[in-house]
Parts: structure tokens; sequence; C-alpha cells
């Protein structure tokens, strides 16, 4: 950086004499840092100190530890026996060869953090790494692909290229009519290849998720400093601390990489940017061009998603405030909100229309929102509740290390991270959205959060840099531990045998339109496939009288919701593992309820058992004559 | 730089010729999975922004950039075409290729700007 660019916060009212800088000698952006050489990897300065033989051991240390920590990882996954998942998920199961290699990768991450001239493809390969255990786990394991969300979302793309698509009858799923952006790009692009289903490339989105989110987090962090150790810190932990999951086969994992891609580039071209702008003589704004290209993106976001649109309205909003980034945000924000409810009044008009008044109700009792996103632990697994606990915990150490970061490192005010990651707080008073709403302001708000607490916890030492890299080791295995108790720890209910999909399979061939599926939960694979042509129950999410009387007496609990079944149209109840496990685990109903179900429909009246493969059963249902 | 522009131009029309081998082939496969994850993006950043493109290629974060850019902005192409055209009720395979062919086409044939052709790659301090 130099001449006439400079930082936004040094001209602007900055108290001389701060030295509370993010390298101790220079302000993001500024020329002089000592810093300088870090922006790219390995460059030898001529004045640079010899290195000493620790320096030696430790360098070719993290050398090694990346190849070896990869070699367990992988020699790790050859005997994991999944099928003994209990309330703790995959936690329970890896051996312990992965959790060595887990904690060795973390220490070599520090070693290599430690060393300033170790060239940044280490880095790269370090979180490429922690990328490909942490979310390439489930998918090597597994037979096929797991979350039920991830089946629904293939069913919606399926049934969208059979209509053409607006799906009619969709029920439940009218929804994705109204933001279909995510479901008809995989559509084009499943019409234009040829492919059957994107359940083969589905499974491996978690992974792909985010090791394209890596972009716009190294584009946004290095935007702000250019203390790679900061910046690689501030990676880490984001990736570490990234517990809620949101990175399957969704609209919302699609919707959240434009949404940072959205912000990277506004940050990339901040005057204060500790990155060398494309047109250093432009003076502030967005060059036409990549605005252009920025609207675009919106309008993606604007299709697929609702919730990511307020999220950027939201967070553009905030960055308007201070005058350094307002002539960036503000044309963003414009084109959001314009965008927004030009879509909201025309294609989400029916959903719009009709969720407005729980969205007053929410408005009025801002406290419901707040609290919707936490499990409801009455009698949920002893696991379930440990599980609960540590994923509270890790959310909340986060923001209490981010808000300690931006009040002791205060030079990461003026940077406008602290507003974008309050930007979600305000959704958080109107949206209960389905009761996820707090993780999804957890997801939002952590990109900036993670860069406060590596502010806090990195900070800048030139003289003890080795010691106080390697201080935060502790720090880093808590959090990634704790990350795997949320991430990894449903997994029972998120893994699927094959037998589970050929039953859901059997249900779909057989049961004509206008049939009625009932199961317990909705944990049951591809099951959704042909959404529009059956009506679908799961009775665990029924009006309480209905899921009483379905726990004093099963039969007739069933029988009440498929009572009128006829040859035409009958129902079709399905039992498989999966609905069985999220029972046990969630507590929604008694766990004994799938057991007692099963013996009390054998041999009644007007059940016939037609599919039992071991994983699933399933019982057509026909309402006898009078 | 030409040949770049040429290449670009023509790849969707080459996208659209692979669809013509048998469902899920590989080689249509590949042919339409590149064009679209890259082409429509990076046309669109020669015509939208060929400073960011050209004259700092040579910065790993500008390089990051614009290989973000082209992921993403193409992916964003790409759906706004598929919703349109879902929308009007006229989706095909055939019709969206054509559509974000044409596009590319376009996007990548634009006449430069003199002053950003003329500028080589050259590197700022920022």
């Amino acid at each position: 950086m130099s001449g006439p660019h400079r930082p936004a916060h040094t001209s602007g009212g900055a108290p001389t004499g701060d030295t509370d800088t993010p390298n101790g000698a220079a302000r993001p952006g500024d020329t002089t840092g000592t810093q300088a050489p870090e922006t790219s990897g390995t460059r030898t300065r001529p004045d640079a100190p010899a290195r000493t033989r620790s320096d030696v051991v430790r360098v070719w240390a993290a050398r090694l530890v990346l190849p070896l920590s990869i070699a367990l990882w992988l020699l790790s996954l050859r005997s994991v026996p999944i099928d003994r998942m209990r309330d703790l998920g995959l936690l329970q199961v890896m051996p312990p060869l992965f959790w060595v290699a887990t904690a060795l990768l973390t220490l070599g991450f520090c070693l290599t953090l430690s060393d300033r001239r170790t060239h940044g493809a280490w880095l790269t390969g370090y979180v490429l790494a922690l990328i490909a255990l942490i979310h390439a786990t489930p998918t090597l394991l597994y037979p096929t692909l797991r979350y039920s969300w991830a089946w629904k979302h293939l069913a919606v793309i399926d049934a969208m290229i059979r209509h053409g698509g607006e799906v009619p009858n969709a029920d439940k799923f009218s929804v994705y009519n109204d933001w279909p952006g995510f479901f008809q790009l995989h559509a084009l692009f499943l019409r234009t290849t040829g492919l059957d289903s994107a359940v083969g490339y589905a499974s491996w989105t978690p992974p792909i998720a985010n090791v394209l989110l890596l972009a716009p987090l190294l584009l946004l962090y290095r935007s702000v400093t250019r203390d790679r150790r900061l910046v690689w810190g501030a990676v880490w932990i984001f990736y570490s601390c990234s517990w809620v999951g949101q990175d399957y086969f969704a609209p919302q994992s699609f919707a959240f990489l434009l949404f940072m891609t959205v912000v990277a580039l506004l940050f990339r071209q901040l005057r204060s940017s500790a990155l060398p702008r494309p047109d250093p003589r432009r003076r502030d704004g967005w060059p036409p061009g990549l605005l252009v290209a920025v609207v675009v993106i919106v309008a993606a976001i604007v299709v697929s998603h609702p919730l990511t649109p307020l999220m950027l309205i939201s967070a553009m909003a905030l960055l308007s405030l201070p005058r350094r980034s307002r002539r960036l945000a503000l044309p963003v924000l414009i084109a959001a909100v314009v965008l927004t409810a030009a879509w909201d009044a025309t294609v989400a008009r029916s959903y719009i229309s009709v969720n407005i008044s729980n969205l007053i109700d929410s408005l009025t009792q801002p406290d419901k929102n707040v609290s919707s996103g936490l499990a409801a632990l009455g009698d949920a697994a002893p696991g379930q509740i440990l599980l609960s606990w540590v994923d509270r915990g890790l959310s909340a150490a986060v923001a209490l290390l981010a808000i300690a970061g931006l009040l002791v490192r205060r030079w990461t005010r003026r940077t406008g991270l602290p507003l974008l990651a309050a930007a979600p707080l305000p959704l958080l008073a109107v949206n209960a959205y389905g009761g996820e709403m707090l993780f999804r302001a957890y997801l939002f708000s952590l990109p900036a959060a993670a860069f406060l607490v590596a502010a806090l916890v990195l900070p800048p030492n030139p003289r003890r840099r080795v010691p106080y890299t390697l201080a935060v080791y502790p720090l880093l295995l808590v959090m990634i531990g704790a990350l795997f108790f949320g991430y990894y720890g449903k997994e029972i209910v998120n893994q699927y045998t094959l037998k589970e999909v050929a039953a859901a399979r059997y249900v779909i061939e057989h049961a004509p339109p206008g049939s009625t599926i009932v199961t317990l939960t909705a944990d049951v694979p591809d099951l959704d496939l042909d959404y529009e042509k059956h009506r679908r129950v799961q009775l665990a999410y029924q009006d309480p009288d209905d899921q009483r009387l379905l726990v004093r007496d099963p039969l007739e609990g069933v029988t009440g919701f498929v009572y009128g079944a006829t040859t035409e149209r009958p129902a079709y109840v399905v039992l498989t593992r999966a609905q069985e496990k999220n029972l046990y685990l969630t507590g929604a109903l008694p766990a004994d309820v799938p057991g007692r179900l099963e013996s009390a429909l054998s041999g009644a009246e007007g059940f016939t058992r037609v599919y039992d493969n071991g994983d699933a059963v399933v019982y057509r249902y026909v309402t006898p004559p009078p | 730089m030409i040949f770049l522009r040429l290449g670009l131009a023509a790849s969707g029309w080459l996208a659209l010729l692979a669809t013509a081998l048998p469902d899920a082939s590989p080689v249509r496969v590949a042919a339409v999975t590149v064009f679209l994850l890259v082409c429509p993006g990076l046309a669109a950043q020669l015509a939208l922004r060929p400073s960011g493109l050209l004259r700092r290629a040579g910065h790993p974060a500008a390089a990051l950039e614009a290989a973000l850019l082209t992921l993403v902005l193409g992916l964003a192409l790409t759906t706004l075409v598929a919703v349109v055209l879902f929308l009007g009720g006229v989706f095909t395979a055939t019709r969206s290729l054509l559509v974000l062919a044409t596009l590319t086409a376009v996007l990548a044939l634009l006449p430069r700007r003199s002053r950003a052709r003329n500028r080589g790659p050259q590197v700022h301090a920022g």
C-alpha cells in the first residue's frame, strides 16, 4: 500500500499515537508495517534474521505433520462401526486414530502459523485438510446421502423438472416454488448433462461448500489486515466453530456463498483495504462494472432463498452507517431492497401473504424467536442434553470472545467487521424461521466473529511470536472438539442405509396418486419423491391431543389419520430405523412407540404388511367395509 | 487475449453440441460442467471489469478474487437464466444452453474500451 491510499480510519479521526494495531507496527493497510511481506506466501527479505535450529525443526515438523495427519485420518476411516452409533452419533464410534489425526493437524497448523516464512500453500493445505477431516468423513463413511433435508431437496428438483417449473399441490413444499433458484439451477444442470439425479454429487456438498467459502473468507480477512497469522488463524477458527451444519445440499449453503462473495467484494473495495485495489485511482465507491456483477449476484440470492436477502439487507444497512463504507454498502442495500421487494410482491407473494400474520406475531413477541432455536430437552437422550449444552457453550464462547476482541483490540472497531457480526441480530426479533433463527444468526455472524476472536487470541508480538501462537493450541483443540459434538452428535438420525432408501422407493413406485403416506418423523430418505401426488402425515409433529392418543393407543392414533383409505387411494405406514433413532434421540415421542405401533399394526384389520427388509417395514391400509 | 475471448465465445456452442451425446456420457457431463462453472462468469468479468481481471493478474488476492467471481457470477447468471425460463414455462435443456451460450458469446466479444485494453499488466501498490 502506498501513497494516497491511506486507510480510511487513519484519516477518520483515529487517535494520534494509537499503537493498538493489528501487527504491532502498522495499522491495516498502512505502508510501513513489518508484516508487509506476509501478504502472500514466502518472501525472503534480505534483512530477515537467519532461522535458528529450533526454527528449522519446527518448520520441518509442520511439513511432516500435514501428510502424517491426513494419512492417519484416512487410515482411521477403514473400520468405523457406524451401526453402533447411539446418542452421540459419530462421536462415540470414531476410532482413537481419528482424534489423534485431528489433534496432530491442529498442532501442525499452529506450528506452521508460528513461522512467518512458511509458504502460504502449507497453510492452505492445513485448512483444506481440516475441511476434509470434518466434512468429508461422513460422506466417505456412509453408503448414501446423509440428512433428510438433502433428500427433500432432491425431490424438489425432480418435481420441478417434471412440471417444468412450479409444482402444483405442493402443500408444505410450496415455499420452494417461491424461491426456486437453487433447485432450478440444479434442474438446468441435470437436464443439460443428462444425469438422472443430483444424489451422486449432493453427498459431496459439505466439503465442497466449505472449500468454496475459503475464497471469500480469505478476501474478507486479507482486506482487513496483512497479518498472515491473523488471517489464517481466523479462517481456522471459522471452520472450527461452524457447527450449525448449514453446508449441505440446500439453498442456504448456495446463498451463503453468494452472500459472503458480496461481502468480500465490498470489503476489498474499501479504501482501508489492506489488499491492493484493482483501480487505485478510484477514490471511493464501486467500479461500475463490478457493481453490475454484484447486483447480478444479489438477484441470484433473492430468487434462491427467503432469509439470506434479509441478512444481506441487514448487513448492508449497518455497513451504510459509517462514512467509510457507506458509498459501497448503500448501492448494494438499495439493490437488495428493490429486488427483494419486487420478488416478494410477485413470485413469492403467495407465501408472503400467508405468512405475514406469523411475521406480525413474531414482531410482537421477539423473545419467542430468540428462544425458539433452543432444544426442548424434556425427554431427549442423555447424550443429546450434553450435546445441546456443548453447542450452546461453543456459541456463547465465540460471542463472548468476539466481544472481548472488539473491546481489547480497539483497531478492529474500525474494520466494519463488528457491524457484520451484529448484522443478523435485528432478524432475531422479526423472524422465527421455523425455530432456526438463532442458528442462522450464528452462521451469518461467524465469519466476522471468528476474526474478532482471532484478533483477541493472536495478539501482535513479533518477539514472542512462537510461544504466543502455540499458546492458542489448547483453545483451538477445545473449539474443534466442541464442533464435533454439534456436527457429529446427531449422525445416528442423519445416516441412512440403502435398505431404507429401497423401502422408500418401493412406496413411491407402488403408491397411487392421492395415497396417504404416514411416518413417525421425517427421517425417511427419498420418501418425498413425487410429494405433490401424495398426502404426508408425520405423527410426531401433530397436535398434542393426537400425539397423546398415539402414545396411549398406537393403532387408534394412526387409524384416525388414514380412515377412509380406499383401494384406489390407500394409505401406507412406513416405519424405519432412522425414525426410531430420531425418537430415541429427541424424545419427540416415547422411544417405545415404534415397537408398539408395529406390534399393533401386524394383524390389525385393514393393515397388510407389504414390505419388510430389516431396516424398514411398510404397511398398506385400506379401510375395511363396515 | 483474443484467443481467450474467441474460446469463450465458442465454449457455449461446444457445450450445446455436447448435449447431442447420450445422457450422462462423461464427455457431455465434463463439457457442460466446465462451461457452466467457468465460461459465463469469465466472459462477464471480461465485459464488466477487464481491469480487475487483467491488470492485477499477478497478485494472489486478485487471482483469488477473479476465480471466485468467475465461479459465483457464472452460477448466478445460470440461476437467473434457469429461473426466467422456468417462470416463462419455456424451459428446455437446449434453450437454457442456447441462452447461456449467446450471453457468453456476447459478453466475451463486447468491444473493450481502449483504455482498459492498452493498459498492460502492471502492479499498483494500492
